[in-house]
């Protein structure tokens, strides 16, 4: 069985699907830019299609996934959701449509905030905001709410917004395995990320927008062996978020150890140092400590961006400094970076969770199969 | 090597370079100056903790080296593929080892030739590197596809034994038996000769006579003989669970000692080796003259079915010969052969191959006509475990039969002119399911047949099919209505070879098999493009009005068999699930002149309407339920006056019954009046003359229908147009007449002798159903 990832290629972006063991989904971000939706558009892949093939409908026939963490509302993480999912409550669902349903959203705090003049919100944003809030008045009308209607907190936000919020909460370094409500022991997911402000004003500036990004680690089981692998989900956190997670889990470095990590901000070097890449150049120091909160990686270890193809100039994100500092961080592990974008095809780029750890799936060529039996590559004839 | 194989292995190996999982390729190692060799060194793509270890826990590098060794015969011949001399051999899915010789793995469950046509050199290499990544995870045995069962090498004995019977053996705790056992061997000295020999499931104990048991022929260098065979299998393990063997470990055992140890791997340990010490102490004195087999079958509990099979069991079987006063301790050095297990033809095997319910029960039923379609069916159900309890027929083979039937011609002859029930019944008993051959008239039985039942129809029996393509059985299955005759199938063909023809009848017979038959001929009549073909003149057996005698027109086998298998499949499902729980079904299928295309239509039929005469000799009318809503929708459009019109469909002397399938609407002319209905007759004599003609003369008019307003029987009137009618008429007048309460049937016959003016008619028989 195992447990498998799926990231899509979505440019500079974020979008991924986790199918657990258990066989349900985690949809992390989407960016499901307009082309993608264009069927005349034959560079830039259908991941919208893509996603949908891979998602399975309910009795009422409405594809549907567990969850959708959403990392934080910037438009590269969120573009497509009004156009592509279902919001609302689920009487109002359509065939004609035919929108993904959400059972579960996993969202950052951040929606409980009001737009301020860094912190503009794009449409689908916004629109993710209304649909929260909808789920959570109606949590605070019911203490309960059912599929379509659920909704997981993480993280808390300031001024005790969220105090009231305790059973659908999940605060900084909790550790959740439920998912629609049900135990699912073939996860665990560990929040990081957005941590509490501590209440002064430079610091809720500075952990707002990209900073209240969530960070989650996600531990899969596969074939019946908790924990097959660990994944670090990165979201858009930046330097200092690094730095404070760092800070935190200092004695306990092994809770930020990874197999996978997912580079955060699409291998921004804004996530590895205080000194901007396209004005400093090499002359950038880079942050001890958020390097060491990024640089714990497991044996074999492999890093993602979820970017466009890193070239050697001056751009950032992605930016080539920091692929190279992560992989001098994989060097001593034997780990591997890939960029997606570097990726044959235009198929998503998976990974298949066995009970030894994570592997890339091997990409197929034209006429090959992954069974030993090579039953289904053709009809066989029999005699 | 010829230069095109040269310039083809260079080719190869460029592409075989270009495999995302292939790091590189590099030539040699140099073997035989016949063969190309090149080492492509495949990326394993092993699991990140295992890469950064360079190898995974079981050995796979994480980039292995494999030799693949062209022949001249490349492309034909895929190459074969050699892996590390000194790569883990207790995998499962290599190739059994040939001594001198590198692993080989197993990559393709199936022809790698044909793998190497349909996907080339690349699909061999992606497979490769499948098996690989497989095998460091140590997933070659998939849980889905089933257990690998063990890897053999080397053995040439053959043990016969029903894998369903071994498979239900293993109880709670563990145990072992003997049986006896059948063989034939070559070879007269212990150590030479190979045997085959087949176990039953008779117990033989080790008592003071056990010795004994053993028996000894011979002729001309081959001997036979009765042996012996021990199976012994696991009980629990200490959690109080069942022992599980869930090792893969390749097969090691080659005397008793280590068969014993296998035992123990296998967690039978104990008991077999309680057995054998018994075994050793009953044959300690004898001496036989030749060897004699014991075959011993270790039964291992697996972690999940063996490969294509629904039981964890996996039978392991291995060979002692016994000399008498041989030593079978834990120490012996006495050699032991490794054997072959090869199961018994039975219902279950036959069921699995079919992907069918093992444990469902053979069903009873009976087969009327053993010709080429009732063979087919035969067979066919047999195949899957269902054959007929009772084959029924009272020809005999003729040569021209075997060019369709399902049986296969003797070289001898001794099939020609055998009874075809008994050939039938001999074939279903090479199929292990015995049934029994009656070379009985099927009519005779059928008319004939006492309140107590026929032994045609034995008890539990489910259904009847009739292939015997006899309008004749058919009409008796009909008039026959015994509570012992089950539910008719009937399955013929049509037309010449064009269609094929299966009714299934509803419960308590209605709709009966009749009924069934006059509602395919008006499907068939309505049909432009069918009635032609059904009932033209090049469907021979039309031409007297009736169809089903498929023995008589040309038509090769293939084509009748194309329209036999999706029969065969209904049947199939109907055995299965049982027929349809209310009403009766028809199908008809239509196979295309050029044999490629075939298209079928199952129609639901509802229960007829009986209107029973008021006397067991009165004729009994049965009336399809679109008829009964007809003519009351006839009714309902002209109330106040009686109306009325025309009856169509059969009459079958046999059950004395009127099978009324349609109605004809009064014609234009027709009078409708508070007092009387006058049929009027424009249109009608073509309107007539097209059902008569495009059915063959299947249906016709049997009469007329009427209603009254108030509930009176037949008029003076009604009985004067009957008598006319019945005057023109070979066989009786219907004359149905719908009143407020229900139908009324008068059947007026003429009775007069033939050339004789129609002065006497009568014979009128009441009857009604609401």
């Amino acid at each position: 069985m195992g447990a498998k990832t799926i990231h899509f290629r979505v440019g500079n972006g974020d979008m991924a699907l986790f199918e657990l063991e258990s066989g349900r989904t985690i949809l992390t971000d989407i960016n499901i830019r307009a082309a993608a939706d264009d069927p005349e558009e034959k560079d830039i892949p259908d991941v919208a299609g893509q996603l949908r093939k891979r998602l399975k409908r309910d009795a009422a026939g409405r594809l549907y996934v567990d969850a959708f963490l959403l990392t934080h509302p910037d438009q590269d993480h969120c573009r497509g959701l009004q156009k592509h999912f279902h919001l609302g409550p689920l009487s109002s669902w359509s065939a004609k449509d035919d929108k993904i349903v959400i059972r579960e959203m996993w969202s950052s705090p951040v929606v409980f905030r009001r737009a301020c003049k860094n912190h503009t919100l794009c449409d689908d944003a916004k629109a993710w905001n209304t649909e929260a809030r909808r789920r959570v008045n109606l949590f605070r009308t019911w203490r309960y709410a059912g599929e379509g209607d659920r909704i997981l907190i993480l993280g808390e936000d300031i001024d005790g917004k969220t105090d009231d919020l305790r059973a659908i909460l999940v605060k900084a370094n909790e550790t959740f395995r439920i998912i629609g409500g049900v135990m699912d022991g073939t996860f665990e997911a560990r929040l990081l990320a957005p941590i509490l402000p501590s209440g002064d004003e430079e610091e809720e500036e500075t952990l707002s927008k990209n900073n209240s990004s969530v960070v989650l680690r996600l531990d899969l089981q596969a074939d019946g062996t908790a924990a097959a692998a660990r994944y670090l989900l990165g979201g858009d956190a930046e330097v200092v978020i690094w730095e404070r997670i760092w800070d935190r889990n200092a004695h306990q470095s092994s809770v930020l150890e990874y197999d996978v990590l997912v580079a955060p901000h699409h291998c921004s070097w804004h996530s590895l140092s205080r000194f901007s890449w396209s004005i400093w150049g090499e002359a950038a120091i880079v942050s001890e400590t958020a390097r060491k909160a990024l640089g714990q990686a497991r044996p074999g270890a492999l890093i993602l961006s979820s970017s466009k193809t890193i070239c050697d100039d001056d751009r950032d994100p992605p930016c080539t400094r920091a692929k190279r500092e992560y992989q001098d961080i994989l060097r001593p592990k034997s780990g591997s970076f890939t960029c997606i974008a570097d990726q044959k095809g235009q198929e998503p780029y998976e990974i298949e969770v066995t009970w030894a750890g994570a592997k890339p799936k091997r990409s197929m060529v034209a006429a090959s199969v992954a069974l030993v039996s090579g039953v289904g590559a053709q009809p066989w004839p029999h005699g | 090597m010829s230069p095109p194989a040269a310039l083809q292995i260079s080719r190869a190996l460029r592409v075989i370079a270009t495999h995302p999982a292939v790091a590189s390729v590099t030539a040699g190692p140099d073997l035989d100056p016949s063969i190309t060799t090149a080492t492509v060194h495949i990326d394993t793509n092993l699991p990140g903790p295992w890469r950064a270890e360079g190898l995974s826990p079981n050995g796979v590098l994480a980039v292995e080296p494999v030799v693949l060794a062209f022949t001249a015969r490349y492309p034909l011949s895929p190459p074969r593929v050699f892996l590390r001399e000194d790569f883990d051999r207790s995998h499962p899915h290599l190739l059994p080892i040939k001594k001198g010789l590198p692993p080989e793995p197993c990559y393709l469950a199936g022809s790698t030739r044909e793998l190497m046509r349909s996907r080339g050199i690349l699909g061999v290499v992606g497979q490769i590197a499948d098996w690989l990544e497989r095998a460091a995870l140590v997933q070659l045995i998939d849980p889905t596809h089933g257990w690998e069962p063990t890897r053999r090498d080397d053995f040439s004995d053959i043990i016969i034994a029903d894998a369903a019977w071994l498979q239900s053996l293993p109880t709670r705790s563990a145990g072992s038996a003997v049986y006896d056992a059948e063989y034939i061997a070559s070879g007269a000295s212990m150590g030479d000769g190979i045997y085959r020999l087949e176990t039953s499931n008779r117990l033989r104990p080790l008592d003071a006579e056990f010795a004994g048991s053993f028996r000894f022929g011979s002729q001309a260098g081959v001997r036979w003989g009765s042996g012996l065979a021990l199976v012994a299998w696991s009980g629990k393990a200490a959690s109080g669970a069942p022992f599980v063997a869930d090792r893969y470990t390749p097969e090691t055992v080659s005397d008793v000692a280590s068969l014993h140890r296998r035992a123990q791997e296998l967690g039978c340990g104990e008991v077999f080796a309680a057995r054998m010490r018994l075994m050793e102490q009953r044959l300690r004195a004898v001496s036989f003259k030749a060897p004699a087999p014991l075959a011993v079958i270790l039964l291992a509990r697996r972690p999940c079915n063996l490969s294509g099979t629904n039981s964890p069991i996996e039978a392991c079987p291995y060979l002692i010969e016994i000399g008498g006063g041989d030593d079978l301790s834990p120490k012996s050095d006495h050699p032991v052969r490794l054997a072959l297990h090869c199961d018994v033809l039975s219902i279950p095997l036959l069921r699995r191959a079919s992907g069918d319910d093992e444990s469902q029960e053979r069903p009873s039923w009976t087969l009327l006509g053993c010709g080429s379609v009732g063979s087919k069916m035969a067979v066919h159900m047999a195949r899957t475990g269902r054959g007929p309890s009772v084959v029924i027929d009272r020809d005999i083979m003729l040569p021209h039969n075997f060019a369709r039937h399902a049986t296969l011609p003797e070289d001898d002859g001794s099939r020609m002119f055998a009874g075809k029930a008994g050939l039938l019944a001999q074939a279903l008993d090479d199929f292990r399911q015995p049934a029994t051959a009656m070379n009985i008239d099927i009519i005779s039985e059928l008319t004939e047949a006492k309140a107590g039942g026929s032994a045609m129809f034995p008890p539990g029996a489910g259904v009847v099919v009739n292939a015997t393509g006899s309008v004749a059985v058919r009409e008796a299955l009909a008039a026959n209505s015994l509570p012992s005759r089950p539910r008719v199938i009937e399955t013929c063909l049509l037309g010449a070879g064009s269609f094929g023809y299966m009714t299934v009848e509803g419960p308590a017979a209605n709709p009966s098999t009749a009924d069934l038959a006059v509602e395919a001929y008006r499907h068939l009549q309505r049909d432009p493009s069918s009635r032609h073909l059904a009932f033209g003149t090049e469907a021979q057996a039309i031409a007297i009005g009736q169809s089903c005698s498929s023995l008589t027109f040309p038509l090769s086998d293939a084509r009748l068999s194309a329209l036999c298998a999706p029969m065969a499949e209904t049947l199939a499902n109907t055995l299965r699930y049982g027929p349809p729980p209310a009403g009766g079904e028809l199908l008809l299928g239509r196979l295309a002149e050029d044999g490629l295309n075939q298209t079928w239509a199952r129609i639901p039929i509802e229960p007829w309407l009986v209107v029973q005469g008021s006397n067991p000799d009165a004729p009994c009318v049965r009336l399809s339920s679109r008829v009964d809503a007809a003519i009351r929708q006839a009714v309902a459009d002209r109330a106040g006056v009686e109306t009325g019109g025309v009856l169509i469909g059969r009459y079958a002397d046999v059950g004395n019954t009127f099978h009324v399938v349609d109605v004809l609407p009064a014609p234009p002319d027709s009078r409708f009046s508070r007092d009387e209905f006058i049929l009027g007759k424009e249109g009608l004599r073509d309107t007539l003359e097209d059902i008569v003609s495009g059915s063959g003369g299947a249906l016709y008019p049997l009469g007329t229908w009427h209603n009254h307003l108030v509930p009176s029987g037949a008029s003076a009137t009604d009985l004067r147009t009957a008598l006319h009618l019945a005057a023109e008429q070979t066989f009786p007048v219907l004359m149905l007449i719908l009143r407020p309460d229900g139908y009324e049937s008068l059947v007026v016959e003429a009775t007069h002798p033939v050339g004789l003016p129609p002065a006497s008619a009568s014979s009128d028989t009441l009857g009604t159903a609401a």
